[in-house]
């Protein structure tokens, strides 16, 4: 008799609505604990409406969510201190330091002065911002600021990370270092729930995949349950395509267009 | 061209009703919109009868002025108003867009420039869509009718010329007003050149009055010779007052415009075609200066500059508080001393209330009840003046975040924690503006009871425990987007909030106020008064802790809708 699977996040009928707008709508996500899962959908698709409900910055309208076996809604305190979040406007003050930032999570979180400088040091430098550690977040780039934003979330060694398109604007290098940050993060028994629209990162580092459409989960499982039935050699791309039923745009359109 | 000028309307005339079109807003929410957007309609209802009484005077000056063939009506003080008028609504309209100036409109701009749009063409829209300026809309009727007055007076040569006058005058405010929003634009370009250049504004306006009346010598003879004169009725002429004024002025546009007229009038034709030339002249310039600074504009990228506070890894944390709201309120008070509007909140009431004291007060000879003296009172003004001026951070204190509002709420951070975060943060600030205002106090006027100095910092601190909890209920039921380094009302709290937080403040200072008079002036016990403070701020600790707890539930009730606010959604 095998044993239950331990799962980092589980929902049951997630639902957020926007007056009669439903922008989440029944979603039920089984995500492993120490697995990648990549949380794919079109644009609108509720994507991140779903990670807003799921790290306590909406109230889903009806459903349960269990997160490390914890209910956001009854210990809200006790959720956050197990996961990170980069969210998608990244959550930055813009006029604190990169230093004063990591200073201003770490004590939020409880750290202690020397783990808190320790990881504070160990993180810029892996972020290429250890020379940037007093200046204002206002006058970094949207990467820099990206990857601010990846430190603040591995401060405090959360058990959960929630990505948001976390490699959008992000320069070669340093996607592929974060790569290799997040690959060794699962592989030391850390989660990662994380929404991306560039499907060939999803394909390399994800091993659970979830799609959802219209605000509806259409698919979830393991990338080889995902290619089960299907033609080999189908990439991520195809399948996805084919799960949000994708219409090839007509070669007869736009015949104005030189 | 007329085209791109009704594109370029349409367009902003979407983006305003557009701002009220989402789903995700509360209804709470959409009152306080609403009655934001009532702001400007008051404003247009000021300036209906200001236009109208304005452009009613313009045509019954010129029609009398027509009918008479000469300016020198009413003793020539028509004349002389109508320079005073115009020379003032065009300081006015000059200073306007500073106050609107803000970080981003460049970007606008250069976003233009994407449109198959000539740069010559660009820089003529923008130059017309400077009369969407209200000042401007007030000015320009009033230009017409004067003119069309003077035709109907009798002096129709004279009035058809003064049109022409009026158009060409108009031109050059109109332009002057570009170059000056262009010029702001390209400041602007650099955050921290920005700031510091509004810093200097804010400073230079708030001081104005008291540098003038600082340099002018003998100010009371001054005034009491002008009050005699007012009594006597005895009126400054126009010759008096070119007297007065420094030569150069009469090389100001609103001058050479209004001897343009006179010589219009008169039909001096000469003087009428130099002035003429005079204003082409302006005119030329502007549209030049105008022209070079808007291409500037474009070319120029947005920058930060370093931004380098020098504080690298050190982490710090307020003795006496938890962690987490030390945090917050170290957080909040950095935030905000790196903010135009909070350099200015914090830093400026104890250097002009102490300027106030130094020109005007030091003069007077009060005779102050037993144990009080200035300085205390500078102090004690100085907390009023601090929180009014701090408003911007104390009534719109969560949305002010922005994003970091998201990182705050993402973090395990109880309402409670985040509360007293913010009440700390607050209490930093609003302590060292009014500790300044203290020290100023003592070091211009150290006299009074050491007892009374204690009563009056009690006091001062009350007001805050007071008004602090006031200030977060109002962050959090009309919370605005809002940039503090933005001057105009980009950076203002919602109209409602500033509404109340503006009287509360007086207001909350009554009690205290009430007691200091009683027990100073009826019973004139010092004791009894540093008593009645002691009481007054233990009362008001009990207030702020009962109205902190309730605040909790109203602030998990508004949480969604302010984080929606503070990220721009």
């Amino acid at each position: 008799m095998s044993t239950p699977m331990a799962l980092a996040l589980q929902t049951k009928g997630l639902t957020r609505r926007f007056g009669d707008l439903t922008a989440v709508d029944s979603v039920d996500l089984v995500v492993p604990a120490g697995s990648f899962y990549g949380f794919l959908g079109p644009n609108g698709a509720g994507k991140s409406t779903t990670i807003k409900c799921l790290t306590g910055l909406l109230r889903p309208s009806a459903g349960e969510i269990s997160i490390l076996d914890l209910d956001p809604l009854d210990n809200p305190v006790g959720v956050k201190k197990l996961i990170g979040v980069v969210p998608e406007d990244l959550a930055l003050f813009d006029r604190l330091t990169a230093g004063e930032t990591l200073s201003f999570v770490g004590q939020i979180h409880g750290l202690e002065t020397t783990t808190l400088r320790e990881r504070s040091e160990e993180l810029l430098a892996l972020m290429d911002l250890a020379d940037r550690s007093d200046s204002l977040v206002t006058d970094f780039s949207h990467g820099m600021k990206k990857k601010l934003a990846l430190a603040v979330a591995l401060l405090p060694a959360p058990r959960l990370l929630f990505l948001d398109e976390p490699f959008e604007g992000i320069d070669a290098v340093a996607s592929r270092q974060i790569r290799g940050l997040l690959k060794s993060y699962v592989a030391r028994g850390g989660t990662i729930f994380l929404t991306s629209h560039i499907l060939q990162i999803v394909e390399t580092l994800c091993d659970q995949i979830g799609v959802i459409r219209h605000g509806r989960l259409v698919a979830q499982g393991s990338m080889s349950e995902m290619r089960d039935g299907t033609e080999d050699g189908r990439t991520l791309e195809q399948i996805f395509l084919d799960l949000v039923g994708a219409v090839p745009a007509s070669t007869s359109s736009l015949d104005w267009l030189t | 061209m007329l085209r791109t000028i009704r594109a370029f309307v349409w367009m902003r005339w979407r983006v305003v009703m557009n701002a009220f079109k989402t789903r995700q807003r509360d209804s709470l929410e959409q009152i306080a919109r609403a009655l934001g957007a009532l702001a400007p309609f008051f404003m247009v209802l000021v300036l209906i009868p200001t236009v109208v009484g304005l452009s009613l005077g313009a045509f019954f000056v010129g029609f009398r002025m027509g009918a008479a063939g000469s300016v020198l009506i009413f003793e020539s003080w028509a004349y002389l108003a109508m320079r005073i008028v115009l020379g003032v609504a065009t300081l006015v309209v000059l200073i306007a867009p500073m106050v609107r100036s803000s970080r981003g409109t460049g970007s606008e701009t250069t976003r233009l420039l994407l449109l198959p749009i000539r740069r010559g063409m660009l820089h003529a829209s923008e130059v017309i869509g400077a009369l969407s300026d209200p000042w401007l809309g007030v000015l320009f009727p009033a230009l017409i009718l004067f003119p069309v007055g003077l035709m109907a007076g009798g002096s129709l040569i004279g009035g058809a010329f003064s049109l022409v006058g009026s158009l060409l005058f108009f031109s050059v405010v109109m332009l002057a007003v570009s170059l000056m929003s262009f010029a702001i634009g390209l400041i602007f370009r650099k955050r921290n050149r920005a700031e510091w250049v509004m810093v200097a504004v804010i400073t230079l306006l708030s001081m104005s009055g008291l540098i003038l009346s600082g340099f002018s010598e003998g100010w009371e003879e001054d005034l009491q010779n002008k009050k005699d004169e007012v009594q006597s009725g005895l009126l400054l002429s126009s010759q008096q007052f070119d007297n007065a004024i420094p030569a150069a002025t009469r090389l100001l546009p609103s001058e050479i415009f209004m001897r343009l007229v006179a010589a219009d009038i008169d039909g001096d034709w000469a003087t009428a075609g130099l002035q003429f030339f005079l204003l082409s002249m302006w005119a030329g310039v502007l549209y030049a200066g105008s022209r070079w600074t808007h291409t500037r504009l474009l070319e120029t990228p947005e920058t930060g500059g370093s931004g380098k506070t020098g504080a690298g890894l050190r982490i710090r944390s307020i003795p006496g508080v938890s962690a987490d709201v030390s945090a917050v309120a170290l957080a909040t008070m950095r935030l905000a001393l790196r903010t135009v509007r909070g350099k200015t909140g914090v830093y400026l009431n104890s250097v002009v209330i102490a300027m106030v004291y130094v020109l005007l007060l030091s003069e007077l000879d009060l005779v102050l009840p037993h144990g009080i003296g200035y300085g205390m009172g500078i102090g004690l003004v100085g907390c009023i003046f601090s929180l009014l001026s701090l408003q911007p951070i104390l009534a719109n204190v969560f949305a002010i975040d922005a994003n970091g509002l998201t990182l705050q709420m993402l973090g395990p951070l109880s309402t409670r924690a985040l509360l007293r975060g913010k009440m700390v943060g607050g209490a930093l600030l609003t302590a060292i503006a009014t500790g300044l205002c203290f020290l100023a106090g003592l070091a211009l006027d150290p006299s009074g009871s050491p007892v009374m100095w204690l009563a009056a910092i009690l006091i001062a601190v009350s007001l805050y425990l007071t008004f602090g909890p006031l200030g977060l209920m109002l962050s959090a039921v009309f919370p605005k987007a809002a940039d503090l380094s933005r001057l105009g009302k980009d950076g203002n709290p919602q109209p409602i909030a500033a509404f109340i937080g503006f009287f509360a403040v007086p207001l909350l200072i009554m009690p205290p106020a009430l007691l200091m008079a009683v027990t100073l002036l009826v019973v004139q016990s010092v004791a009894l008064t540093a008593a009645a403070a002691a009481v007054w701020f233990g009362l008001s600790v009990a207030i702020c802790a009962l109205s902190l707890r309730a605040l909790e539930g109203l602030f998990e009730r508004r949480r969604e809708n302010l984080l929606l606010v503070a990220t721009g959604h």
